[in-house]
């Protein structure tokens, strides 16, 4: 694969636009996928060779999934970063943020019952503490 | 494999499968947004003649049912060498916030504990709503209850300190 891996920054602004661009055109998928990245990932599947748990890096990708014709016109989207274990917390924090923000196809909570639950709770005087 | 109940427990069976096979486990998340059906049907209820009047309201019932958001998220912990694949899937967006930071302990290699436990005293008085919604409710929608517990005991004491 010849492309290049992005920045943090960049990867997580042109995921925000994929979301959004997945969004309205009303159809497709958003694939993400995280991996641990290993120097040797060839030698890693003979035998284990690190002796520390957590990965030293993380590669993520992101994909529309969009399949050859498609990718002729230039519709496909592929987008990958590495991650360090540094910036991990900071990373993660923000790529939560893009999906939550980009994701808004899923159910939102529901209002009516939160509320009915609410009261429920106000009539039992029960508050949490 | 099957589909795991909750989020809690599918980022615990992660946690496992990522301590056993720490290079060879990816995680892949699918955001897929169904195809929406036309608006021709509307259109046809706009125009509306008389006579298909009883099957238009039909037809506007069916499709207030697609224009509910059915988006849904998938998340799948695969290890290449034994096949093993744990799965969830949800269409709540309440929950992606939860996912994408247990993403984040995952990667860091942490352990994600199957049941949280500050939730011990919030999940009492879940249940007490959730008993009295028996009458309101659904019977599906009670099972969710308890299912939202882990979250929901950490939004309701963010709550408290606003």
């Amino acid at each position: 694969m010849g492309t290049k891996h992005l920045s943090n920054d960049e990867f997580l602004t042109r995921l925000t636009t994929l979301l959004s661009t997945t969004h309205t055109s009303n159809h497709g998928s958003v694939f993400l996928t995280q991996k641990p990245l290993s120097p040797s990932s060839a030698a890693a599947s003979s035998s284990i060779p690190s002796t520390s748990t957590s990965p030293p890096q993380i590669l993520i990708r992101a994909t529309n999934g969009k399949s050859k014709p498609h990718r002729e016109k230039g519709e496909k989207e592929k987008l990958s970063t590495v991650v360090d274990l540094e910036g991990m917390d900071e990373f993660y924090r923000r790529y939560a943020e893009v999906c939550k923000k980009g994701m808004e196809g899923l159910r939102k909570r529901d209002r009516k019952a939160r509320k009915r639950k609410d009261k429920d709770k106000g009539k039992k005087g029960g508050k949490v503490s | 494999m099957p589909y795991l109940p909750n989020v809690n427990s599918y980022l615990h069976q992660s946690a496992l499968l990522l301590q056993a096979y720490p290079t060879t486990t990816r995680i892949t998340t699918k955001y897929s947004l169904p195809r929406k059906r036309k608006t021709k049907r509307s259109v046809g209820e706009t125009t509306g003649q008389p006579d298909a009047s009883s099957d238009a309201t039909g037809r506007r019932r069916a499709g207030r049912e697609h224009q509910t958001p059915a988006a849904t998220l998938t998340i799948k912990t695969y290890e290449t060498m034994s096949g093993i694949c744990l799965k969830y899937e949800t269409n709540k967006s309440a929950e992606v916030g939860r996912l994408m930071t247990g993403l984040g302990k995952l990667a860091k290699g942490e352990i994600t504990e199957e049941s949280s436990v500050p939730a011990v005293g919030v999940e009492t008085i879940e249940a007490k709503t959730g008993q009295s919604m028996d009458m309101t409710a659904m019977p599906a929608k009670t099972e969710k209850v308890p299912e939202a517990v882990g979250g929901g005991g950490k939004s309701k004491k963010k709550k408290g300190k606003k």
